[in-house]
């Protein structure tokens, strides 16, 4: 009962061989499969009290098939004994004679010069030999970490622990033929807090590809984390220097440029980062790169191909404040007669290859860091987390600060209720002023807080 | 695969010492597309089958999962799940033990909502023809629309369940959900509109000119947004149309009353059955066995059958949503709340059909007896953190109203409140009704649901626009 993925029995290179037989039988001149493999476990622990350990195994198989007029379809089964595989062969060419022909389509993925990170940096083989008693010491590990300091104040904790080994291979009619090993974990804990009649929370987490990014410190994190959130005040609506905290810089800067400069996006006409391409988008300090070839830190999303077997590459996505790249996949690329940036990504074998980022690193210039990122600022907010996201298509950006501070003369203070915020996308990068000196890198964003002059925010006094 | 080899795997946990076990087996088929610049793109079939054994031992759920559905291996899967259990079951608390009791009423036999062959009978180059038609409709609505992306897709899944206590069920159902998004483009200002269409039963049973009245509606609302202004911010009266009053109850309201959060103690509702939270106008109702609505099902993935509950009766808060476990940890019954995204997902507490009751306003009434206040229409997506008692939601297009009369356009309109506040400030409800379709998120796992209201009207909301 481990998340072995080397033992259960699933032979990836028979699955394709024997799908490769059956296309190439039925005579489509181009393929590509997709062979998934992964076992995961996890387990939650409510309010010190253990509530369920769960372990679960998946694979499968997806094909992408096109012909020279460009139809293309994409099927997918979990199944995989000869039978289904024969059956979703003729059930995905069957479907490509139903699809539009499209002349923009020219072939799935070629291949390039390719080198699979070094081993270790994508697959921890700890994770693979985890137990669910291992999993069982990391949850109490958490809890008791979170109520080291005992406060009366504290109302739940909640913890949870998952973990997960994936093999992954591509093989295509343009010859690619890649395969790697990857393992997640992560570590979350909530804490929900109660003074009076004010109730709030906040939470925690630790993840990344190995095992030895996990620690239980984050109970601690968490709990302190809330405590600071009780006491919310109301601010005034507002125009407000504001400190963009590690936590919403992902949502409100490096993710929705990544999201701006998705290619299939762009190529629809419905970004407004389209046209952008070459200019000046924020300050000459900003830069912003994606790079799935990261071997330090947490490496959330770090890998040696992308969804369509493609190597993945290092880029610069905004370089000293101009727009430097789109994020493509084969088709995309294709289509705008550039190189692929190996961005094609997948949610498993059951989706198609769509668009998205890998590890983003926001790398400001070294003269506008600063320690002291605080400093100066009278009457300030700390934006530290929303869940909103931005329309893409008019640039546009209104949400909620979900939590947020006050800074009072260059101190965090109190903890703002209800607050909303409203902002040009461009706008906001273009007042960017300043970074801090310590990178946070958490869920594939590596960023220091980030300043901005101003943003307007409603508030509720 | 018969229920036989589910019963053998059911006996197996029992004979191991489970307390209670269930084994749920899905199987399914799909078939979605996605039109783009008049083609279509990404055209996916699929096909899968996989069974969960959830074994209960001394208040811990071990809970295993396989795509194997042989005999043996769901016999596997039962051993595994409660060896699971047993790993966690010593760290239970002696208040947090609980064991699933005897009397839950489950639903029986087979529910057919759609029978097996229903997808087939409409060939896959028919729907795709009805998609690349509803791109022209749309196309041929205006000159301003630059693009139309349109999301098509079909399924049809049979599930059964079996446990310890006896049930056997078996279900099927089929579902459609089509999205419409366009670009309008006029004088370099840029704008989309989208509307859905969400129906329960397969594509034979749909209406097709439902659909294409939802695409030419994404067109007609993309080019009243190019005409929109932004929002001023600060605290103003709303009024909500159905779909996002629906949004609004699911989200102001329908979360915090699911009683895992309340037992986990991250709900800002815990120990708040009996007290008033709201005007006394305001009723508010889950019910998953509306067939017209989009959160339809027979009975929940646990096998209780869907009923209507109330969460607040008249302003008061009167009871929570439970599945098994909460029902049998907080000695209530079952409300059929227990839903599973897929065979390779524990249930959980979750809503189906939600909505707020009407009232006696006409809508137009309501408009008209508001000073200065905004309408705000359709939803984009909202979430709630039950914990806080906060939520917040979008709305896709708004209208200022000055003097009880609309006026101008308002965009990008984000509205955000507090629970335990926000339906004291309801002070007017329509006597009409619509809904809603869409996908509600939580812990990871993606059920359908549909949200419902009247219009009415709420003071004092904060809303956060782009005009400062």
């Amino acid at each position: 009962m481990t998340l072995s993925i080397h033992d259960d029995g699933l032979d990836d290179d028979a699955i394709k061989a024997r799908v490769r037989r059956q296309v190439e039988a039925h005579g489509p001149p181009q393929y590509e499969i997709f062979v998934e493999t992964g076992a995961s476990l996890s387990i939650d622990l409510e309010r010190g009290s253990l509530k369920n350990a769960e372990v679960g195994r998946d694979s499968g198989v997806g094909i992408r098939v096109a012909n020279k007029d460009g139809q293309s379809a994409f099927s997918y089964t979990s199944q995989t004994d000869p039978t289904s595989i024969d059956r979703v062969v003729r059930t995905v060419i069957s479907t490509m004679r139903m699809a539009t022909p499209d002349p923009d389509f020219v072939s799935f993925a070629g291949t390039a010069p390719a080198k699979n990170l070094p081993g270790g940096v994508v697959f921890d083989p700890s994770v693979e030999r985890l137990t669910i008693d291992d999993a069982v010491q990391l949850v109490k590990g958490t809890m008791e970490s979170a109520l080291r300091e005992p406060d009366p104040r504290v109302h739940s904790v909640n913890v949870s622990f998952k973990a997960s080994c994936t093999r992954v291979s591509v093989l295509n009619s343009n010859g690619i033929d890649a395969r790697e090993d990857q393992s997640d974990a992560m570590l979350t804990c909530e804490v929900t807090v109660k003074d009076g009649g004010e109730m709030s929370s906040d939470y925690d987490f630790t993840s990344g590809r190995d095992l030895g990014r996990i620690s239980v410190d984050v109970g601690g994190r968490a709990t302190r984390r809330a405590l600071k959130t009780l006491g919310k005040v109301r601010v005034k609506t507002g125009f407000y220097p504001v400190v963009i905290g590690t936590r919403a810089v992902g949502a409100v800067l490096a993710g929705a440029i990544a999201s701006g400069v998705n290619a299939e996006v762009v190529q629809q006409g419905m970004s407004f980062l389209g046209g952008m391409i070459g200019k000046q988008i924020a300050p000459d300090h900003f830069s912003l790169i994606d790079d799935p070839r990261l071997e330090s830190g947490t490496r959330a999303l770090s890998c040696s191909f992308d969804g369509e077997g493609f190597p993945t590459r290092r880029k610069s996505i905004v370089n000293g404040g101009t727009l430097e790249t789109l994020l493509h996949n084969s088709y995309t690329a294709n289509k705008a007669g550039v190189e692929s940036t190996g961005n094609a990504a997948r949610s498993g074998y059951t989706s198609p290859p769509r668009i998205s980022q890998f590890n983003l690193v926001v790398q400001p210039r070294r003269d506008h860091v600063d320690h002291g990122l605080l400093e100066g600022i009278r009457h300030g907010i700390y934006f530290d987390q929303t869940y909103d996201s931005p329309n893409l298509t008019t640039g546009d950006f209104s949400g909620m600060i979900a939590s947020g501070f006050l800074i009072e003369d260059g101190v965090i203070t109190s903890p703002i209720s209800q607050a909303n915020f409203g902002v040009k996308l461009l706008d906001l990068f273009n007042s960017i002023e300043m970074y801090g000196d310590e990178l946070d890198d958490r869920a594939g964003i590596v960023t220091p807080p980030i300043r901005l002059k101003g943003l307007h925010v409603s508030g509720s006094l | 695969m018969t229920t036989d080899d589910m019963q053998a795997a059911v006996d197996r946990a029992t004979a191991l010492g489970a307390g209670f076990c269930d084994i749920r087996l899905d199987s399914w088929q799909g078939l979605s597309l996605e039109v783009m610049q008049s083609r279509t793109r990404n055209v996916v079939s699929s096909l899968g089958s996989g069974a969960g054994v959830r074994a209960l031992v001394g208040g811990a759920w071990g809970f295993a999962t396989t795509i194997d559905t042989s005999r043996p291996s769901l016999i596997r899967c039962s051993e595994t799940a409660v060896r699971l259990a047993r790993a966690c079951t010593r760290f239970v608390k002696e208040d947090q033990r609980f064991t699933i009791p005897e009397g839950a009423k489950f639903a029986s036999g087979r529910d057919e909502v759609t029978r097996d062959g229903e997808m087939d009978s409409i060939a896959g180059e028919d729907k795709i023809k009805f998609c690349l038609d509803l791109d022209k409709s749309a196309r041929a609505r205006s000159m301003l629309v630059k693009n139309v992306v349109i999301r098509f897709s079909e399924s049809f899944s049979e599930s059964a369940v079996v446990n310890s206590l006896g049930a056997h069920i078996e279900k099927s159902i089929g579902t459609v959900y089509a999205l419409t998004n366009v670009m309008v483009k006029e004088n370099d200002v840029l704008q989309s509109g989208s509307e859905v269409f969400s129906h329960i039963g397969c594509w034979n049973t749909a209406d097709p000119l439902a659909v294409e009245q939802t695409a030419i509606a994404a067109v007609d609302q993309g080019l009243r947004l190019l005409k929109a202004k932004p929002c001023p911010p600060g605290a103003f009266t709303i009024v909500v149309d159905n779909k996002l009053g629906g949004v609004f109850v699911h989200e102001a309201m329908g979360h915090a009353c699911e009683a895992d959060s309340i037992l986990a103690g991250q709900s800002i509702l815990e120990s708040k059955v009996g007290n008033r939270v709201g005007n006394e106008a305001v009723t508010i109702v889950d019910d998953g066995s509306r067939r017209d609505l989009f959160g339809y099902m027979p009975s929940d993935s646990e096998g209780i059958p869907s009923r209507k509950t109330i969460l607040v009766k008249d302003g008061v808060l009167a009871g929570y949503l439970h599945d098994l476990e909460t029902a049998s940890r907080m000695e209530q019954q079952p409300t059929g709340n227990g839903r599973a995204e897929g065979f390779d997902c524990m249930p959980q507490v979750r809503m189906t059909n939600t909505y707020l009751e009407p009232r006696d306003w006409k809508p137009d009434e309501i408009v008209a007896d508001t000073g200065r206040g905004i309408y705000c229409r359709n939803w984009q997506y909202g979430y709630v953190e039950p914990e806080k008692g906060n939520f917040m939601f979008k709305c896709k297009e708004a209208m200022m109203i000055e003097n009880g009369q609309q006026t101008t356009s308002l965009k990008d309109v984000a509205l955000s409140g507090q629970i335990l506040s926000v339906l004291h400030d309801i002070d007017a409800i329509g006597n009409d009704f619509g809904s809603s379709g869409g996908m509600c998120g939580k812990g990871g796992q993606r059920v359908r649901v549909s949200d419902a209201s009247p219009h009415f009207r709420i003071k004092n909301v904060l809303v956060g626009g782009m005009d400062g």
